[in-house]
């Protein structure tokens, strides 16, 4: 089990470094620079951007400084010097810091590094209040609205199988996964902003100025928003598989002990039936938090998804770098998790 | 057993062999009309399918010329029925134009990832060892993508637009039937029939495309409908963040992304409508969807 772990633990990193390169590359590829995207605020003075460029490194090659190794050779330098010259290329030089924990200074948000944007907030006040505490925060409630929604109504619908229990939560299951969340989330704004008007049209901040905890009213109708597809899918995945768990010989046998009702339901098929959802519920909850940036924007909230896209757009290299890389953690690390989850909750599962 | 019993058994036998020939196709076809869902599914996707190939051609729409300054914003009235929107356009006339952008790019994105996918697929899973070990390393590359987050990396690379759009769109989806594809083939490859074609000296392109391929179809084919809405919401979700479709031409995203600044004003039209064309194309070819899957394998029915 734990070499297992281990294993699929390290699979992450070479998954995580060729997303690395493929970000990188398609970056620099695409036309314009962290210098330009901002038409209001460009400047040609070609001496400023020479300068702007090294100070960011951003004047050395990306991947491998042939220059300065050729340079370093005619100067007779020793092996070890000739790997650290080949090596100063600018996406080496990331990975290297990126190893030491250093995600790089922001290109575009002056005076302030990567982590710092992402992490931490602007004043002395907890990390919980950064963007990345905001997203995980929107994430969480997600996930808690969407389990608290979804498996009660797949455990329903199975045990009132054919019923209008049945149907109803199909029906919502059906509207629920094929809804866009940018469209449902303009719904949720016209029902509950326009018509209704118990909450504001512009939602407030999050974290207030002169709070510590979470405005949770504010923070209620995008994680909504963003919950009903999953409570739709774990509601139809819920379904599923109580009803599959229902028709097992075991089942019978619990029922002809003379076995309660309730006891069969909880003890015997509850268990069992939820296995396949406890494995969803790591990809469930990284697909909240790396499918917010929709919700984001939308909603105007300072998480790491509007950075990421306001990143792209701003030409940010090492913002992009940043956030993108920290989805496909998330996502690899959720992988992970369904593997081991699997063979924690299933011993007959056999871990190779 | 009686001489008259046996010839009522014969005279059965003969009615069931007089009979047209059922194939496995027409089985599913079928099954898919008797199923209630499914036959929602189907008119919708219809509906919007013929909306987006016949309205361009019987009302031409000039969208560079198309404002009426004096009628911004107006509520949903007689004259038109979805309202105004911001520079007095009409948008029922808008949604029903901007159908060809969602539909197009939906199923011809899915069309050419699903020849490409499933010729990478096939062949990954026909040849074995380091071809497949490649091509799946590969795919797998681009599944850790997040599917929106590769598609808005690759606008951002070729720049915004519709086709760029479809572009981004269909490579992000190419891996998704890839894999189907692939592990279709696997199972495949152990049945007797591809044995016994190997056996009468059958090369391996004529057993991949005559025998794997035919019998492989039908997953691949329940994964694109569902692919269709998917691809869908991704246009729309692009064209929400300007990636997509460029004014001032009609997409639903767009349409929405536009006037999201409205809502304060409590123009509602605007938004509500174009909504509610995105969410039910997509149910339209999600019930489909899940229709064909029933159709095509009873075996795989919950209930």
């Amino acid at each position: 089990m734990s070499t297992y772990l281990i294993r699929r633990i390290l699979y992450v990193i070479p998954v995580l470094f060729i997303v690395a390169v493929v970000t990188f590359v398609i970056m620099h590829a695409t036309p314009g620079g962290p210098w330009d995207a901002e038409a209001s605020k460009r400047t040609s003075d070609p001496l400023f951007l020479e300068k702007l460029n090294q100070r960011y490194g951003l004047d050395k090659p990306l991947f491998l400084n042939t220059y300065a190794f050729a340079q370093a050779k005619t100067n007779g330098a020793n092996p070890a010097e000739l790997a650290q010259a080949l090596l100063d290329g600018q996406f080496p030089n990331y990975l290297w810091n990126l190893l030491h924990g250093d995600m790089g200074p922001s290109l575009r948000m002056k005076g302030r590094d990567v982590n710092e944007v992402m992490f931490f907030s602007s004043t002395d006040r907890p990390f919980w209040t950064s963007r990345f505490g905001t997203t995980a925060l929107i994430g969480l409630l997600a996930l808690g609205i969407a389990l608290l929604v979804g498996l009660p109504l797949g455990i329903l619908a199975a045990l009132r199988h054919n019923t209008i229990f049945d149907y109803g939560s199909l029906f919502f299951a059906t509207i629920g996964y094929g809804i866009p969340n940018f469209v449902l989330g303009v719904f949720f704004i016209i029902i509950f902003a326009v018509w209704l008007e118990w909450v504001p049209v512009i939602t407030p901040a999050i974290w207030m100025e002169d709070s510590n905890m979470p405005n949770l009213s504010a923070a209620f109708l995008p994680s909504l928003t963003l919950a009903i597809p999953t409570a739709a899918y774990l509601a139809r995945l819920t379904r599923a598989s109580v009803l599959e768990v229902m028709g097992r010989d075991f089942i019978r046998t619990a029922r002809s002990k003379g076995l309660s009702e309730r006891i069969v339901v909880i003890r015997h098929m509850l268990r069992n039936a939820l296995i396949p959802v406890a494995t969803v519920i790591g990809p469930a909850l990284a697909g909240l938090v790396t499918g917010s940036f929709i919700i984001e924007n939308l909603f105007g909230i300072n998480g790491i998804g509007r950075l990421f896209v306001e990143s792209i757009s701003r030409r940010d290299y090492s913002m992009i770098m940043g956030t993108t890389l920290f989805y496909a953690l998330l996502i690899a690390l959720a992988n992970v998790m369904v593997d081991v989850v699997y063979g924690f909750l299933d011993p007959r599962i056999r871990m190779k | 057993m009686s001489a008259v019993a046996v010839a009522n058994e014969q005279s059965e036998i003969l009615a069931v062999l007089a009979r047209p020939p059922r194939s496995l196709w027409r089985d599913a076809w079928r099954r898919l009309l008797s199923n209630r869902l499914a036959r929602v599914g189907m008119a919708i996707s219809l509906f919007f399918l013929l909306m987006a190939i016949f309205v361009p051609f019987v009302f031409p729409y000039n969208a560079k010329v198309d404002s009426d300054l004096v009628n911004q914003l107006t509520e949903p009235s007689r004259e038109h029925l979805m309202g105004t929107d911001e520079q007095g356009r009409d948008v029922m006339n808008r949604i029903a134009q901007g159908a060809q952008a969602s539909l197009g790019v939906g199923l011809s994105s899915v069309l050419i990832a699903v020849v490409i996918g499933t010729l990478i697929g096939l062949v990954a899973g026909f040849a074995g060892r380091w071809i497949d070990i490649v091509l799946m390393f590969l795919m797998d590359i681009m599944l850790s993508f997040p599917g929106l987050l590769l598609a808005i990396a690759i606008v951002a690379l070729v720049g915004p637009g519709l086709r760029n759009s479809l572009l981004a769109i269909t490579t992000v989806s190419i891996p998704v039937y890839a894999r189907i594809a692939r592990s279709t083939v696997l199972s495949i490859k152990e049945q007797e029939y591809v044995t016994a074609a190997r056996c009468v000296g059958a090369p391996s392109p004529r057993i991949l495309f005559r025998h794997v391929f035919p019998n492989s179809l039908s997953p691949i084919l329940v994964q694109g409908t569902l692919g269709i809405a998917t691809a869908i919401l991704e246009i729309a979700a692009l064209g929400f963040l300007g990636l997509g479709q460029q004014p001032p031409y009609p997409e639903w995203g767009a349409m929405l992304a536009d006037s999201v600044k409205y809502l304060t004003s409590g123009a509602w039209w605007v938004l509500l409508f174009p909504g509610f064309a995105i969410m039910l194309t997509v149910l339209g070819f999600n019930l489909l969807g899940d229709g064909l899957r029933d159709a095509l394998d009873p075996r795989l029915r919950v209930d």
